[in-house]
């Protein structure tokens, strides 16, 4: 059991390398996989290594999935916000640094798992109720305010209702992947053709880093704390609504840059680790992994001991192996013509969008790039975009 | 025209197309069901060698039954969802 254990972890680790490295390939397409092919599997393995092999996986995905966010600018899902604060790094030579930030945040996130396992475990039915009453008021109360931050505005609430709107139009587009041209032309496709047309260089990137002090990591440990458990039991709500719920926690300019990556970070794990718990207290699925477990087995509270020791054992691997791909892609970014490398990637996730989500999704990114880079050169914060994803859970949640 | 403008115009081009096209754009499946469950004020139908699940969101109870043949016209949702908006019964009798 050990030995096989041992071995699921491992094949989880790579796969979730694989996926977090690969712009596109989300863990999601390989639990899809997992499970399609399971009954081959389950055979040769008992359901409780194959769950391991999907935690595993899901979890390692969350550590490395900022490196392509940072250094390529091209995102998923949940690291799309990570995009502009990680580019603006990477400009200045410090991409290493941001990505570590977020690794921080992950591993912060990992602890904080500790706690509130039995705060969950003994909460969870009593809160459940009030909050999805209440989470409607959330979402418009944090949209609020994170306007009402801005000096100017007008462009700022455009650029959230279009997003809003081009949101509801993609995920009701029987698309099979709408989130991906969606965020990808938002955050991503947008970024690149902006430093294409920048003919953007890369300067050599520092791989010195000091660890930041605990005033610092403060902030981000208490809206991680407050925010992740709740946006892991809702449905609609991920790891970019819990980060722009968690920024309006604090008032205006009190989240630095680097907060905001430790943030990403710690939230993107969190919301991912809680999903799994959410899964065994509620019987709700949160997450692509958990979906692809419930499917496998009903959790007991052995298989979720063994979940809870496989997210630690696959942490404890994947913070080393983060750090050294993240050096790899700092040493080698400055020797290659960025522009040239930005062309090819922007091809790339355009066959990887035709591929997986069709012409309509092409579509889709296409307009989704149109509106990141009006948002680009009205120099207004990317955040707001994020109404394209806001506003539909807002509706989704709207009191009839 | 300055960059902003031509952004601004193609983004509300844009939106209004998919906003048009999200309105004519449906899933549907048929089959036998399976199972019905009713839950947290929605109701999920199963349909036999079909893998997604149908959600319904009322708290009336329904007029179907376990190997009642239907053909369901929705939306999809998450990864194996179907959010349906008219269940037709096909029954023969």
């Amino acid at each position: 059991m050990i030995l096989e254990f041992t071995i699921a972890i491992l094949i989880g680790i790579f796969l979730g390398t694989l996926t977090g490295l690969i712009p596109g390939i989300h863990t999601n397409l390989i639990s899809i996989f997992i499970i399609s092919t399971s009954t081959y599997f389950l055979k040769i393995i008992s359901p409780e290594i194959l769950v391991v092999t999907i935690v595993s996986l899901a979890i390692t995905n969350t550590f490395i999935d900022f490196i392509p966010s940072i250094f390529l600018g091209a995102p998923d899902e949940d690291t799309a916000l990570s995009t502009a604060p990680g580019h603006e790094f990477l400009l200045k030579g410090r991409g290493h640094e941001a990505v570590l930030l977020t690794l921080i945040g992950s591993s912060i996130a990992i602890i904080l798992l500790l706690l509130i396992f039995p705060l969950f475990a003994f909460t969870i039915d009593k809160i459940y109720p009030i909050i999805s009453k209440l989470i409607f008021f959330i979402l418009i109360l944090a949209s609020l305010f994170l306007i009402s931050l801005e000096k100017s505005r007008t462009i700022p609430t455009i650029i959230f209702i279009f997003a809003g709107f081009l949101g509801i139009a993609s995920l009701n587009l029987n698309l099979e992947q709408p989130l991906l041209p969606l965020l990808t032309g938002l955050f991503g496709s947008s970024t690149l053709i902006y430093s294409i047309s920048q003919k953007t260089n890369i300067p050599k990137q520092k791989t010195d880093f000091s660890f930041p002090n605990k005033n610092i990591l403060l902030k981000p440990i208490i809206a991680t704390t407050i925010v992740s458990p709740i946006c892991s039991f809702l449905p609609g709500l991920g790891s970019s609504q819990a980060a722009i719920i968690s920024s309006s926690i604090f008032k205006k300019n009190q989240l630095s840059r680097e907060q905001f990556l430790i943030l990403l970070g710690s939230i993107n794990t969190l919301v991912l680790s809680v999903s799994f718990l959410s899964l065994y207290y509620t019987s709700k699925i949160r997450s692509g992994a958990a979906s692809a477990i419930n499917q496998i087995i009903i959790l007991n509270s052995s298989s979720l001991k063994l979940i809870i020791l496989a997210i630690f054992l696959t942490s404890a691997i994947s913070i080393p192996l983060t750090i050294k791909f993240s050096k790899i892609f700092a040493k080698n970014i400055h020797r290659i013509n960025y522009t040239k490398l930005s062309k090819r990637i922007l091809i790339f996730l355009s066959m990887i969008i035709l591929i997986f989500s069709g012409i309509l999704g092409f579509l889709v990114f296409l307009i989704s790039t149109i509106l990141g880079l009006f948002c680009i050169y009205t120099g207004c914060r990317r955040g707001f975009l994020m109404g394209a994803l806001l506003i539909p859970t807002i509706l989704f949640y709207l009191p009839l | 025209m300055n960059k902003q403008k031509i952004f601004f115009i193609l983004s509300i081009i844009g939106i209004i197309l998919l906003l048009i096209l999200s309105q004519n754009s449906f899933e549907k499946i048929s089959g036998k069901i399976e199972k019905i469950i009713y839950q947290d004020g929605a109701i999920k139908i199963y349909i036999k060698n079909e893998s997604k699940e149908i959600l319904l969101f009322t708290k009336k109870i329904i007029n179907l039954k376990e190997n009642d043949k239907i053909i369901v016209v929705g939306k999809k949702y998450e990864i194996n969802k179907i959010i349906a908006n008219k269940i037709i019964l096909q029954n023969d009798s």
